[in-house]
């Protein structure tokens, strides 16, 4: 674990928020947490509102969604401004990003983040995708491990001493596409007919808009046993959150992939017993052990790097700047 | 609409699986199939069903086919109830079925669809547990190869029904309440879209109209359906046009939401 207690002592930092996609809030919410258990005073607030001051840190969650949410597309220049004015004020800045390297997402927000000058485009999520990155939006990549908070650690493990009634086999939630309607089609001929199933059409992520919130999710999620997911695109990618939603609920979460794991990837991937192929993966999941698998999870996840260590790791690192494509840790 | 001396105030509880038909008699054994293993599993749960086929004067050969259905599979549970003419609308025969039906609940399927049979438990409960005038969950479309394609049915009750369906008629209802908002408007200036301007009824009578996220069934693609024959583009502009009218006169439903928007329920996990 890294020695904190010196890095972050009355420093303070503040995380800028979208307006669009609630789902990126609540994991500027989680940095925030991070922060302030580093020592940080943090201030968190779209960047419309933004108090002007002097920061140490200053981290800018989903930049693309940042910069549209200030005024929508026509006010993106005028967002850029307020951006580098901010970074200009700051010590240190960085975009936090969790999505796939090979996405339009990732080079939208490669651009911006360049175009603001904020040297560090830090991913968190469950593997270092520097090698994926295209070799002309690599500066300033940054991998870190996403982490569950030293707070949520004991009330996982407590999940396995109160097991919650699981009548819900497995839930499939995502937005609605043809691949995704042929895998519950097989979950119910393969597991059970009784899914949850939920995939609207594709719509911006708000608040009231058809998508199920954080909550709804977590609370479909307590009464699952496995919590089956898969990308939307072909490109290599785990889902860290999804992988916490299933955490946090008691779930067993489940990734499909569209091609089998390499040997590369294997080897940088946690959690490889419930990565599956899409070949099998519905053969496999009738053949899992709940309780086992469950069990396993929760004790390999709780063993991880936390992401207070990693944002330590990065902070620590800022006085001379990583490497681009270095891993955060060995 | 309730026919003189018809016990509809009190009906007994329990599920009435109705298919109506129009010469649609090779999709017959699928469909009335999976409503008999629907009443199987829900009688051995304790949950009095049964199916009721509303036959609408088919020229096929349905009509036979089903009194051999009738014969094998009564003690099963099944019904066969021939219209002494064609009515010619599926809202007509859809009502048919409202007044005809043994239990207070009744799931609307037609011959080219096909129900989930261990699922309906559950869009049982979820009637029950919310009152809801009506329930329903995600139809998987099935293209004419076997392949699943897409899915209807799969959000719940949103503004935007205004301008689009995207709720199937294929859902779970409670009798009662479908009579005493006056059944389904039965004219041709909204054939094949009835269950739609059904829906726009509920919600703006104050009903309930629930989203329960779980497959309820399947609709098997069939060339030539009643709901293919009226995509003419005068047809569908002049149907959207009275619904708009009926609805939405002066556009404030945006602003002045039913209150069944967005209610989504599962029996297991609660409001979503």
């Amino acid at each position: 674990m890294t020695e904190i207690a010196a890095i972050g002592a009355n420093k303070t930092a503040l995380v800028v928020l979208g307006t669009i996609n609630y789902y990126y809030d609540m994991i500027g919410e989680r940095v925030a947490v991070a922060l302030r258990v580093l020592g940080y005073t943090v201030t968190v607030a779209p960047l419309r509102t933004v108090p002007g001051a002097h920061y140490d840190w200053c981290f800018f969650v989903n930049l693309y969604e940042v910069c549209v949410g200030y005024g929508g597309y026509g006010a993106v220049d005028e967002a850029v401004d307020r951006v580098r004015s901010l970074v200009a004020d700051s010590e240190h800045s960085a975009t936090v990003l969790l999505e796939c390297v090979a996405t339009r997402w990732y080079a939208e927000s490669y651009r911006l983040t360049e175009r603001c000058g904020i040297p560090v485009l830090l991913d968190l999520g469950f593997h270092d995708q520097a090698a994926m990155v295209d070799p002309n939006m690599r500066k300033g990549y940054r991998f870190a491990f996403n982490g569950l908070l030293r707070t949520e650690i004991p009330s996982v493990r407590a999940l396995l001493d109160a097991p919650l009634p699981r009548p819900v086999p497995w839930t499939f939630v995502g937005h609605l596409e043809p691949k995704r309607v042929k895998f519950v089609e097989r979950l119910m001929n393969r597991l059970d007919t009784n899914g949850f199933v939920y995939l609207p059409t594709l719509a911006h992520m708000k608040a009231d808009g058809p998508h199920l919130n954080a909550d709804q999710l977590r609370a479909a999620l307590r009464r699952t046993r496995y919590y089956v997911w898969c990308a939307h695109h072909d490109y290599f990618y785990i889902e860290s959150e999804r992988f916490k939603d299933a955490l946090f609920a008691g779930a067993v979460p489940i990734k499909v992939l569209q091609t089998p794991l390499t040997a590369e990837q294997s080897a940088i991937v946690p959690f490889g017993y419930v990565l599956l192929d899409d070949a099998d993966f519905d053969t496999r999941l009738a053949a899992m052990d709940f309780e086992a698998i469950h069990r396993r999870y929760i004790e390999d996840f709780c063993v991880l790097p936390t992401l207070e260590d990693e944002l330590a790791v990065v902070i620590g690192e800022a006085a001379g700047l990583p490497i681009a494509g270095e891993p955060a840790h060995a | 609409m309730p026919e003189p001396g018809s016990p509809l105030r009190t009906p007994p509880e329990g599920v009435t699986i109705a298919i109506p038909n129009w010469n649609h008699e090779y999709l017959l054994p699928r469909s009335v199939g999976s409503a008999l293993r629907a009443v199987r599993d829900l009688r051995a749960r304790g949950i009095a069903a049964d199916a009721l086929v509303v036959d609408d004067q088919s020229r096929d050969g349905s009509l036979t086919l089903l009194r051999q259905f009738e014969a094998l599979y009564f003690e099963d549970g099944l019904r066969v109830l021939a219209l002494p003419q064609n009515g010619g609308l599926p809202a007509k025969t859809r009502d048919h079925a409202l007044r005809r039906a043994t239990y207070r609940y009744i799931v609307f399927m037609d011959a080219d669809n096909e129900l989930v049979p261990n699922n309906l438990y559950h869009f049982y409960r979820a009637i029950k547990d919310m009152r809801a005038a009506l329930v329903y969950g995600n139809l998987i479309h099935i293209d004419a190869f076997g392949e699943a394609q897409t899915l209807v049915s799969n959000e719940s009750f949103q503004t935007r029904m205004m301008a689009q369906n995207y709720i199937d008629a294929f859902a779970l209802a409670d009798r009662t309440q479908l009579l005493d908002a006056g059944g389904h408007l039965d004219t041709r200036d909204i054939i094949a879209r009835e269950d739609w301007e059904m829906n726009l009824h509920l919600a703006a009578v104050g009903r309930r109209v629930v989203f329960v996220p779980l497959v309820m069934g399947f609709y098997h693609d069939v060339p030539g359906s009643i709901t293919k024959a009226t995509t003419d583009a005068a047809i569908h502009v002049a149907q959207h046009r009275l619904i708009h009218r009926i609805y939405n006169q002066l556009n404030i439903r945006g602003k002045m939401t039913s209150n069944t928007r967005h209610l989504r329920y599962h029996p297991d996990i609660g409001y979503l």
